[in-house]
């Protein structure tokens, strides 16, 4: 499945700058291990230690964050868009 | 999101008296639960906000999902979507509209930028949105204070901005 990840900015300096990248695969954590394969270091920035999304960062599948889906389990199919997006969240 | 660093993210700002208004309402209108919106103004006008937009607080939404990970409910703590922050941010550039600042109140709490808000919008001396902050403090069902915040360049830290009110 190949689908559009989309950047954000403080984590463009692991992209060469670049705002949208493309990755295949059948699951959001498979597209963020090649994401992870592809650009070196843009795994740690998106998950904590135990594999899990970090709480200052979201991940959107198409409009939808994936801790309401099935988290890094969810299936992905073409033509889908994933949106990293930092945090806008305190209190 | 640009990677330029516009001006307001600076500081020194100018809010329309009306405009802080709606947002001191909408602090109101949210307590005992914390509001939470943007702030925007003209492109070519850097330091003028003049529109304001709420946003819904997400903080129980998440809360009910995941209390370990999220576990502040809305008295204490705001959570907006971030998928329409990046639109708002995406159209107001695009419309010579930009989005300047994310505002949220504080409840029976000052007006003062938490650890909370300083660690959500900073990391490895980055800002994480290219915008400006504004707490509004309120307590007992008053609004008390209001206080603009800005991120110190190069850390994790912020600092307090002048924001003047006009008419």
């Amino acid at each position: 499945m190949a689908i559009t990840v989309r950047i954000p900015t403080p984590l463009r300096t692991l992209t060469g700058g670049a705002d949208e990248v493309h990755a295949e695969g059948a699951t959001v954590g498979a597209i963020i291990e090649q994401l992870e394969a592809n650009h070196p270091g843009i795994k740690e920035r998106i998950c904590d230690d135990k594999g899990n999304v970090r709480r200052f960062v979201n991940v959107f599948l198409n409009d939808e964050d994936i801790r309401f889906l099935d988290g890094l389990q969810s299936p992905v199919k073409d033509g889908d868009t994933l949106s990293v997006v930092p945090a806008i969240a305190g209190g | 999101m640009s990677g330029e660093t516009p001006p307001w993210v600076k500081g020194a700002l100018r809010i329309e008296a009306a405009v802080l208004r709606q947002v001191e309402a909408d602090a109101l209108a949210c307590y005992p639960s914390e509001a939470c919106g943007f702030l925007f103004g003209p492109a070519d006008d850097p330091p003028l906000l003049d529109e304001m937009r709420r946003e819904d607080n997400e903080a129980d939404k998440y809360h009910r999902l995941d209390p370990e990970t999220f576990p502040r409910t809305s008295k204490m703590y705001f959570k907006i979507n971030e998928l329409r922050a990046v639109r708002a941010l995406e159209e107001g550039a695009a419309s010579g509209r930009p989005l300047k600042v994310i505002y949220h109140s504080h409840c029976d709490a000052g007006a003062y930028f938490s650890q909370e808000d300083a660690a959500t919008f900073a990391s490895g001396g980055t800002l994480m949105w290219p915008c400006a902050f504004l707490v509004v403090s309120v307590i007992d069902g008053e609004v008390r204070d209001r206080k603009l915040h800005v991120h110190v360049p190069g850390t994790n830290g912020f600092r307090e901005s002048p924001l003047t009110v006009i008419e």
